[in-house]
C-alpha cells in the first residue's frame, strides 16, 4: 500500500493544456446566454392594446405548469432598450 | 449596385479597422469600386490606418447635417485610385447619426461602388446599430480569444435580430497565432466556428506588420506580410463568391522558414 503510495508520487500528472480549458469555459459562457432570435414583431399599438390578454395568458400558463393559485403569479412588462421584457413573479408555498 | 458589408465585433481592439483597410484595398487591387465608410464617430481611425489623416476635408456628420453630399465627402485614396473613404468626424458623437441617415447615406452611394465597406464602432449601442443598418452582409472579427467569441456571439445575436442569417453573418477570425495553436494554448479554427456556428470566411495571422503598416499609413496589403496579403486576397475571393477552403489561409500561416523567406523578400515592395 506505501509502495503505491510512494510510487505514485513520482507518476506525471497530465497537464491540461489552455486551449482545452478555453473550450470547456467557452461552451459554458455561450450556453449560458444564448440569445433568443426575435422571429416575429408585434406592433407597439397591437402590444397595447392586447396587454392585459397577454398578462391574463401568461398567468394561467404559469398557474397550470406551476401549480399555483392565479392570485400568486405577477406579471409586469418592462421596457428597455426598444424591447418589452416580461418579467414573472411566481409565489411558491 | 454595391455590396453593402458592415465589419463589427462586439469587443474593441480586435482588428476591425485594420481588417476594413485591408479588405477595402484588397478589394481595390481587385479592380474594384470600393467606399470605406467610418461609422466609428468620436473615435475615427479608418482614416489613420490609410494614412489619409490630412486629407480629410468633411466628414459623415457634414453630409447628414446637409452641408455636403456623401459624394462630396469622399476622400481618395493615395495609391488605390479606386478606393475612397467617408471618414467619421472627431468631436461628434455616435447619437448625432441615426441608423436612418446611415441609410439614406449608403444609399446615395450605391450606384457608384462596387463594394461598400462600414467600419463599427465596439459595443452594441448606437454606433453598432448606425453601422448594421445599411448593411446586407456582416462581418464579425474575432481572436482566438475568450472574450472576444463570447462578444462576437452576443453580436451575432443581435444581427439575428436585425434579420442578418447564417447566410450574411461570417467570421474573421484575427491575429492567429499557429505556434499557439500546434502548441495547444490557443483556440483553433474549428473551436471557433463549431461555438459560434458560423462560416469562418478567413483566417488572419499575427504579424508585427500589420503594426509597421500602421505607423507608415499604408495596409500591409500594401506594403508588407506577404502571407497577411495573401490571406486578405483570399478573403476578398471568397467575398466576391468564389470558393476557397479556409485552409489555405492556415496553409499561408504555416509556411514559414527558408522557402517563405526568399518568397517574401522577392514579392515585397519596400515603402
Amino acid at each position: 500500500m506505501m509502495l503505491v503510495w510512494f510510487f505514485g508520487l513520482f507518476k506525471r500528472r497530465k497537464r491540461e493544456k489552455s486551449r482545452e480549458t478555453a473550450y470547456k469555459r467557452l461552451e459554458t459562457i455561450l450556453e449560458r446566454r444564448r440569445p433568443v432570435a426575435v422571429t416575429e414583431i408585434v406592433p407597439k399599438n397591437e402590444f397595447e392594446e392586447n396587454s392585459e390578454k397577454i398578462k391574463e395568458r401568461i398567468v394561467d400558463w404559469v398557474s397550470d405548469t406551476f401549480k399555483v393559485e392565479k392570485d400568486r403569479v405577477r406579471v409586469e412588462f418592462e421596457e428597455h432598450n426598444g424591447y418589452i421584457v416580461i418579467i414573472t413573479n411566481v409565489l411558491f408555498e | 449596385m454595391a455590396k453593402v458589408i458592415v465589419v463589427t465585433s462586439g469587443k474593441g481592439g480586435v482588428g476591425k479597422t485594420t481588417v476594413t483597410a485591408n479588405l477595402g484595398c484588397t478589394l481595390a487591387k481587385f479592380g474594384e469600386k470600393v467606399c470605406l465608410i467610418d461609422a466609428d464617430i468620436g473615435l475615427k481611425n479608418l482614416d489613420v490606418v490609410l494614412g489619409l489623416e490630412n486629407r480629410v476635408v468633411y466628414t459623415l456628420l457634414d453630409v447628414v447635417n446637409g452641408k455636403v453630399n456623401a459624394q462630396e465627402a469622399l476622400v481618395r485614396h493615395k495609391q488605390m485610385r479606386n478606393l475612397y473613404l467617408l471618414a467619421a468626424s472627431q468631436v461628434a458623437t455616435k447619437e448625432m447619426v441615426s441608423p436612418e441617415d446611415m441609410k439614406n447615406i449608403v444609399k446615395s452611394l450605391h450606384p457608384v461602388f462596387d463594394y461598400i465597406l462600414v467600419d463599427s464602432p465596439a459595443g452594441i449601442e448606437r454606433g453598432f446599430r448606425n453601422a448594421v443598418a445599411p448593411a446586407e452582409i456582416a462581418l464579425i472579427v474575432t481572436t482566438p480569444e475568450l472574450p472576444a467569441i463570447s462578444d462576437a456571439d452576443r453580436v451575432v445575436g443581435l444581427l439575428e435580430n436585425f434579420g442578418f442569417n447564417d447566410r450574411s453573418m461570417k467570421v474573421i477570425l484575427n491575429r492567429f497565432k499557429i505556434k499557439m495553436v500546434k502548441a495547444g494554448e490557443m483556440l483553433t479554427q474549428q473551436d471557433v466556428e463549431s461555438t459560434l456556428a458560423l462560416e469562418i470566411i478567413g483566417v488572419i495571422p499575427d504579424s508585427e506588420e500589420v503594426i509597421i503598416a500602421t505607423n507608415k499609413g499604408l495596409p500591409v496589403v500594401l506594403n508588407g506580410d506577404m502571407s497577411v496579403s495573401k490571406v486578405f486576397e483570399n478573403i476578398a475571393k471568397r467575398l466576391k463568391g468564389e470558393s476557397i477552403p479556409v485552409d489555405e489561409d492556415i496553409s499561408q500561416i504555416s509556411e514559414k522558414g527558408f522557402v517563405a523567406f526568399f518568397k517574401n523578400l522577392f514579392s515585397r515592395k519596400r515603402g
